[in-house]
């Protein structure tokens, strides 16, 4: 059984990234996740392959695999992003096997941490195709205190070397929908892309000590995209974070329709202000 | 007779399929989507957005969304209908939206509808959960959490689930550990929780039990040093859980006494 774990650094953020690879049971199969699990563990900059090691961990039931700087030492070079891509595997065949790992990020300089588990995704057969996708993140706080970051693992082929961008609009609406300001990014694939939403912000938005709730609306084209938002107090250390759901966890209807309509977005809600 | 009402059935299949693409209906949704709320000490704001008009932006309409604050008790101490313009959203602050005397701990509800009773808009999504996230900070504002959506009312029950949590929890950085546990149902649930340590010879320490209220909630404080845990790796399991998603929250405090959370 088969799975790919996709996750990313956030430097820009000045924080450092563990991950602890699981092999657990999962819910009412407690006691199921017997066997071994054996990793493989991809490191990519800016689409470029940049550490490969197809035996990276052997993980036994219950236990963890790290992924740090300490383990996988080009992730000390703390002045790039890394997307990370973990190939699970698991007991015999090819199917996926769902399983949640933790990502640990921690603020250099003063140790605050934050953690997160989220799934595994299955293991495309073939070469990877890419679809369009709808990011909807109605978890932004700003104000002169608090920052927000929003990373983009942003998986594409898997064939050496560089590989192709894809057109993304990112928009941030106000809380009366009207849009505040948008921007074209050209996201490579296999690589990790962080949006630092006060810096994108800068000179469009009065901030004060209160916090200012936005959602932040981005439509592009991936293969498959592990989507992180983390919240940074500044002066008081506070860190928090917390991954996007799928459309699939809200919707359950016509998703060609639904990818081809939401790519028709122009302008928000007439208006300005928040 | 029968190849009668056969051929009726093929020539009025298309046709009531054309009715339901092509005549406005109600937008359908599912149960409300429930998360834990925190008062006193803390403060919690969720984030409701009009996510329908952002998927079908050419025929965006408002949206409501119902929402209701329950006590621990299981008690509902206010309800509310908050609507959301296209492509807005709203930062719902429950001292604002529901008065100031609010409880500690207890669990807020949302449930979108569309505003308008019939509309051509948004049938090609299906039926529509509610979306939304929360936020935990405290009044000092060196803290925060973010969860999101937990589970829905009434899901399917996970009572007889031997729950535990991937997360493993390092002891040196965490003094203490507080789990909010939700009951979105409508009848009381026994729940138990514990921590242990990961492993072969897993051990169960620091069990709490509790009865949660229907509609309630329950908190569980754990002081680490106090429970013997002052190193090493941990994690947390439940006996059972109300509903198969209403995992607990948990806060994380560090040594400072600032938090962080995460569902678990």
């Amino acid at each position: 059984m088969l799975g790919q774990f996709i996750f990313s650094t956030c430097n820009r953020a000045g924080l450092s990234m563990t991950a602890l690879l699981r092999n657990t049971a999962r819910n009412e199969d407690a006691g199921a996740a017997e066997s071994e699990m054996w990793v493989g563990l991809n490191v990519f900059h800016e689409g470029v392959l940049q550490y490969e090691c197809a035996e990276f961990a052997t993980v036994e039931a219950d236990g963890y695999a790290e992924v740090s700087a300490r383990t996988c030492p080009i992730l000390s070079d703390e002045t790039k992003e890394f997307l990370l891509l973990a190939r699970c595997s698991r007991g015999p065949g090819d199917g996926y096997f769902p399983q949640e790992h933790q990502v640990i990020y921690e603020s250099r300089g003063d140790g605050r941490t934050t953690s997160l588990l989220y799934d595994q995704m299955p293991v495309p057969g073939g070469t990877p195709k890419t679809n369009s996708i709808l990011l909807l993140a109605p978890k932004v706080w700003l104000s002169t205190d608090v920052d927000t970051f929003i990373t983009l693992a942003n998986v594409g082929s898997y064939a050496l070397g560089r590989s192709s961008g894809s057109r993304w609009q990112i928009d941030f609406l106000g809380q009366t929908g009207a849009k505040i300001h948008g921007v074209v990014a050209n996201l490579v694939q296999n690589a990790s892309h962080v949006v630092d939403v006060k810096e994108a912000l800068a000179g469009r938005l009065d901030l004060t000590d209160e916090l200012t709730m936005l959602t932040v609306v981005a439509r592009g084209e991936t293969a498959a995209c592990a989507i992180l938002t983390f919240l940074r107090n500044r002066k008081s250390r506070a860190l928090a974070l917390e991954h996007s759901l799928s459309p699939h966890y809200y919707m359950n209807g016509d998703f060609v329709r639904v990818r081809k309509e939401a790519f028709l977005f122009r302008d928000g809600a007439r208006g300005g202000g928040q | 007779m029968k190849t009668f009402w056969v051929n009726a059935k093929t020539v009025l299949r298309p046709l009531k399929r054309s009715m339901e693409q092509h005549l406005p209906g109600r937008l359908k949704v599912a149960a409300p989507v429930v998360q834990a709320f925190l008062g006193g000490e803390y403060a919690t704001r969720y984030t409701l957005v009009n996510f329908p008009s952002l998927y079908s932006p050419q025929t965006a309409h408002a949206c409501v969304y119902d929402v209701s604050l329950h006590a621990a008790d299981g008690r509902r101490v206010a309800s509310r209908t908050v609507r959301i313009e296209p492509f807005g959203s709203m930062e719902v602050k429950p001292e604002d939206l529901f008065g100031a005397n609010l409880p500690d701990l207890g669990m807020f509800t949302a449930r979108i509808r569309s505003a308008s009773r019939f509309t051509f808009a948004y049938k090609h999504l299906g039926v529509v959960t509610s979306h939304f996230y929360a936020l935990y900070i405290d009044q000092k504002g060196s803290s925060l959490a973010l969860v999101h959506p937990q589970t829905l009312i009434n899901a399917d029950r996970g009572e007889n689930m031997r729950w535990q949590s991937g997360y493993l929890l390092d002891a040196r950085s965490i003094r203490k550990l507080v789990a909010i546990q939700i009951n979105p149902t409508s009848r009381a649930v026994d729940a138990g929780l514990h921590l242990f340590r990961p492993g072969a010879r897993a051990e169960s320490v620091c069990a709490m039990d509790g009865l949660i209220p229907a509609m309630g909630a329950r908190k569980v404080v754990w002081d680490l040093p106090a429970c013997g845990i002052t190193e090493g790796l941990f994690s947390i399991a439940a006996r059972g859980l109300p509903t198969n998603n209403a995992k607990p929250i948990l806060l994380t405090y560090f040594a400072d006494g600032s938090f962080t959370g995460m569902h678990a």
